[in-house]
């Protein structure tokens, strides 16, 4: 495991984990300034975040996994 | 684009949000039947995501000056503009995963081509949560298209032409789609019925089902605002369980 | 058909069976074991048939009986 890897999991508070930088995010504003709330959202496969720009609560499927269907683009 | 929507669009995004609507409320209902607990768990799954994407959607048509409480619970069954294929329950299992998977996938590649700046970072979101709609709906149809050929066969017969009537005409190309010449979609109904039928080919490859010859869909007898070529749309008795109308006694005012 | 999980968190971390799906066929499997066993962010997951297990010692019919692979 690398060290940066160690580094960021240690400066990481419990339950309120920065998202990775220009991962994800705010699907209404386009922010990354989001915070992750919780692993768990209101239904499976989902995290609760909330961005801390527009003031909203929002879910993304789990662990930063950012898979979208085939289109055939 | 970032500026206003052409008029078509309304009625675009209004399909796709009242289509989303009653695949969330079949869903709902086929979650507590199965065929397994873990369809149940996933079926749940969908039911929400389906519903937070109607509100967005709804959203977005108040926005362009439609009202939203009248979107949400106070229209009559013909204000409906949801797909043919969405007004009934699916009498059997095959027949759901054929119906509502199939429309499911049409709705996506149909909001995957909005292209104006208003659905940015939504339609990105919920193409995430349709990845795993997918990955659920594509592994039920290529399983039923192998074990039940015959009664799939006859499901896709029996959808097909209202899931293609649902995208659009065939005739609407990149130089006659109203939304594409206006900027608000990239792709043409005629370039997402041939990106869907290459996906169901995809589905049904190496089975014995094959893909009917797709109805082109006539444009003068198409429904541009509820999409589709005949009348018809839910029910009473859908309407009233959309609407919570058997609720609203216990309803805290 | 019923699917094994065993799945561990991080590299070097023990294989370790963490449940079961019913599935008819391996694509569905794999969509349930994903969703259902969602409490962490796996490095690895992998499913294998319960009809595939071989046995060594032990009745597995038995642990099976005894909620020890499910």
């Amino acid at each position: 495991m690398s060290s940066d890897a160690t580094d960021d999991r240690e400066a990481e508070a419990p339950g309120e984990r920065e998202a990775p930088e220009g991962q994800l995010s705010c699907p209404f504003c386009d922010s990354t300034d989001v915070v992750k709330d919780s692993d768990f959202g209101p239904e499976i496969s989902k995290s609760q975040y909330y961005c801390n720009f527009c003031e909203t609560p929002f879910e993304r499927i789990k662990f930063g996994e950012s898979r979208r269907p085939e289109t055939g683009r | 684009m970032s500026d206003g929507w052409p008029p078509e669009a309304v009625d675009y995004v209004q399909a796709i949000a009242d289509t989303k609507l009653m695949l969330s409320h079949w869903y709902a209902e086929q979650a507590f039947i199965g065929p397994n607990i873990q369809d149940n768990i996933a079926l749940f799954s969908l039911t929400q995501d389906e519903y937070g994407q109607v509100r967005q959607f709804f959203l977005q048509l108040e926005g362009q000056g439609l009202d939203g409480d009248r979107l949400r619970s106070d229209r009559e069954r013909e204000e409906f503009h949801n797909a043919a294929t969405t007004d009934e329950p699916a009498p059997d299992w095959t027949r759901f995963e054929v119906r509502f998977g199939l429309t499911d996938r049409a709705a996506h590649l149909m909001f995957d081509a909005i292209v104006h700046d208003d659905f940015a970072g939504l339609t990105e979101k919920m193409s995430e949560e349709e990845y795993s709609h997918f990955d659920f709906h594509d592994g039920w149809l290529e399983h039923l298209a192998d074990a039940e050929p015959e009664a799939f066969r006859a499901a896709l017969a029996e959808s097909l032409p209202d899931v293609l009537t649902f995208i659009g005409p065939a005739a609407y190309d990149d130089d006659t789609d109203p939304l594409v010449t206006a900027g608000f979609t990239d792709r043409s109904a005629a370039e997402l019925r041939g990106a869907f039928l290459d996906h169901l080919e995809g589905i049904v490859e190496g089975t014995a089902v094959t893909v009917p010859d797709p109805d082109p869909v006539a444009l003068e007898e198409w429904d541009e605002r509820r999409r589709r070529v005949a009348g018809g749309g839910i029910g009473a008795d859908v309407l009233d369980s959309i609407r919570g109308t058997g609720n609203e006694e216990f309803a805290v005012r | 058909m019923t699917y094994e999980v065993l799945a561990r968190v991080s590299a070097g971390d023990d294989l370790k069976h963490i449940g079961s799906v019913e599935a008819p066929s391996d694509k569905l499997a794999r969509n349930y074991a994903d969703t259902t066993y969602d409490e962490e962010d796996w490095s690895v997951m992998v499913l294998v048939k319960r009809e595939d297990l071989v046995r060594v010692t032990g009745d597995v019919t038995e642990a099976i009986g005894a909620g020890e692979l499910v």
